[in-house]
């Protein structure tokens, strides 16, 4: 069997499975709407219990990472490849 | 089984005949060493076994409690995996080499003192870095040098930690230090443990010496040395505060070195570290459900990142590069790597159905239970990082993004049989975690925990998804670079050249000034010494032995003269000598 088929099935219908991610993705933000959340008066608990919240963290943790470490890496960390000799 | 047979004795005398099989016979013979070790720490019985009574201290060979059996468990699970993935290896040495490293990490794994836990430490630094070295190129030379300071160095800090220990309670036995208890010589046994778990700001051999290793041999380094380090963490210094800080801050130091480096093997070693930390972590928490899930991801990363680095290995050894800026399309010639490494991907990204699932969450839920919500959270900031390096950047630019050219095969069958048989248990682990939670150190703690849990699901999915999101929009800045990035070795880098350049200048100079002092000065006292000596030996010895020698020709000489031969000279000599005699009586 060739195991590139089903990759390549899957590229060639890159649009359709974007389609279904961004379905995927609306759908976990209602479920995290729909699930029960322990009752907690404490401020961190219910700041995480607020649907949707963990999307936010994704996304923003997802960002700030690549902007911070690609900013880090082009002002200070990042040397020629031959910098110890 | 009643008796106790030391699983490390498999691998330690098993090595001494691994030279004398070949063919197929060999291969036998290399799996079945890690077999019945397997099948060893299996049957295992509680217990403390193996004690010996040498020079006054208390050495335990075998100690079997519910710590030290999750790790023999999985060490000689992934050791058989290792083996297997090794098959085509070759060259003995390099299977000698790993059976020494596993036998020395299992040895610490069973350890009851602190004597044994540094005899199997070293042998365990000893052993690996061969798995640097065999790799033959100059940079892994260099690397396994470095390496080999860095644990010598970490190995004297927990001889130093030893020894003040021994002077100030007279014991050798390595229990739990209590945290109230702990001075000088405890923080020096915790900073040699530190070193080989690579925690901050002791890490940066792993980055740097790992991706050198051989293919094989970095399969069977990720798993070893950090996951001992995080036993005997586990073991002697549980609920530790700077462990919970110094764990959390490796989790994203990790991956924030992972989100910007170009080799691929690097990636996956900052992500050792990046793990590690959730260990190290969970045990400075403390708890029971954070010691439990330390053991869980220690057991669940094993399988994981030994999966990611074979899936990498696999191309560094079918294209020759494991650098990601040279690497892509690949997915059409490497598919069953691809797949079997998304597995693994997934695994450390902690997707749902999948060992990190189960494991992770347990230090993370320990964390917040806990109430930690500080450290939970930068632990889920990990995660992100995790499936963003792991999970995306690195498969998407080797296996798809642009095309490289590069048309290799997929690697020999028995890589592809160990990449198949480690999912498949990632997988299972996944599904059925109760297999995981079953080995782990608190029972009852373990049968309380429910990682599928909703709340957890809902959280995790959101995370992973819109990590991916993220990934997709900001793809264009994620372009591999062909680059090095500065880490801490660049301090003990430095502090080479810096020796370098005093021997250089200062100890070279002065072995030159000493050189030429003992030319000038000392040369010519030597050579007038020796003159005097020349001279006293001429007319000094040899005159008294010579002239001995010239007064006893010349005594001959004489005689010769007086031995005429004749006989007439001889009997009046004789006569004449007689009535001499006669005479001299006769007067006296």
């Amino acid at each position: 069997m060739n195991w590139a088929t089903p990759i390549q099935y899957l590229r060639d219908h890159l649009k359709a499975l974007k389609w279904i991610l961004y379905l995927v993705m609306a759908a976990a933000v209602i479920f995290s709407a729909l699930i029960p959340h322990p009752e907690s008066h404490d401020p961190f608990e219910k700041t995480i219990g607020i649907p949707g919240f963990w999307s936010v963290f994704g996304l923003i943790c997802c960002i700030l990472l690549i902007r911070i470490m690609k900013g880090l890496a082009h002002t200070v960390l990042m040397k020629k490849e031959d910098f110890y000799g | 089984m009643d008796k106790f047979i030391h699983p490390a004795l498999f691998f330690i005398l098993g090595a001494f005949l691994i030279p004398v099989f070949k063919g197929w016979l060999k291969k036998v013979y290399l799996l079945a060493i890690p077999a019945a070790a397997f099948l060893t720490v299996v049957n295992m019985n509680i217990g403390v076994y193996g004690e010996i009574n040498y020079l006054g201290f208390n050495i335990i060979l075998g100690r079997v409690d519910s710590l030290s059996y999750v790790f023999a468990h999985v060490f000689t699970l992934m050791a058989f995996i290792g083996v297997i993935y090794g098959l085509h290896v070759k060259e003995d040495a390099q299977h000698i080499a790993s059976f020494f490293y596993v036998g020395g990490s299992l040895g610490v794994v069973f350890a009851g003192d602190y004597l044994t836990v540094f005899i199997f430490w070293e042998m365990m630094a000893f052993a690996s870095v061969f798995l640097i070295w065999f790799r033959r190129e100059p940079a892994s030379i260099k690397a396994g040098f470095r390496y080999l300071l860095m644990h010598v160095f970490g190995g004297l800090l927990l001889l130093a930690g030893i020894f003040l220990h021994y002077k100030n309670t007279g014991s050798m036995a390595f229990v739990m230090i209590p945290k109230a208890g702990a001075g000088v010589a405890e923080y020096l046994i915790l900073a040699g443990f530190a070193l080989n778990a690579a925690v901050f700001p002791l890490h940066a051999w792993l980055p740097d010496a790992y991706p050198e290793a051989t293919v094989t041999g970095a399969v069977f380094m990720c798993a070893f040395t950090t996951k001992t380090a995080v036993y005997v963490l586990a073991r002697g210094f549980p609920g530790y505060d700077v462990l919970a800080i110094m764990g959390t801050v490796m989790t994203i130091y990790g991956v924030c070195y992972a989100t910007i480096e170009n080799d691929m093997r690097r990636i996956l070693s900052y992500h050792i570290i990046s793990q590690v930390g959730y260990m190290v972590a969970g045990v400075g928490i403390g708890t029971e459900l954070a010691l439990n899930g330390a053991c869980a991801h220690a057991y669940a990363h094993i399988l994981y990142k030994a999966l990611l680095f074979m899936g990498a290995g696999s191309i560094l050894m079918m294209t020759g590069t494991s650098k990601l800026n040279k690497l892509g399309g690949l997915y059409k010639y490497m598919p069953l790597s691809l797949i079997f490494y998304v597995v693994g991907g997934i695994s450390i990204s902690g997707f749902p159905l999948f060992s990190g699932f189960v494991s992770k969450s347990m230090i993370v839920a320990g964390a917040e239970h806990a109430h930690h919500p500080v450290l939970m959270i930068l632990m889920l900031l990990a995660s992100v990082g995790t499936f963003l390096s792991v999970g995306l950047k690195l498969p998407y630019f080797a296996w798809f993004g642009k095309d490289s050219g590069l048309k290799p095969k997929e690697p020999p069958k028995n890589m592809l049989w160990a990449m198949g048989i480690t999912s498949f248990l990632c997988f299972l682990i996944g599904v059925y975690p109760k297999v995981l939670y079953d080995l782990l150190p608190f029972k009852e703690a373990a049968a309380e925990y429910h990682p599928y849990a909703l709340p957890h699901l809902s959280e995790t999915i959101q995370i992973l998804l819109f990590t991916g999101l993220g990934f997709f929009l900001l793809l264009k800045r994620l372009q591999p670079e062909a680059k090095i990035n500065l880490d801490f070795d660049w301090f003990y880098r430095k502090l080479v050249d810096g020796f370098m350049w005093f021997d250089n200048k200062f100890i070279q100079s002065f072995d030159f000034g000493w050189g030429e002092l003992y030319r000038s000065l000392g040369l010519k006292a030597m050579m007038a010494f020796a003159g005097f000596f020349a001279w006293f030996d001429r007319w000094g010895i040899d005159g008294v032995v010579d002239n001995v020698a010239y007064g006893t020709q010349e005594f001959g000489n004489q005689v010769r003269k007086v031995q005429t031969g004749n006989i007439q000279n001889y009997l009046a000599v004789a006569l004449l000598v007689i009535f001499v005699i006669i005479g001299v009586y006769w007067f006296l």
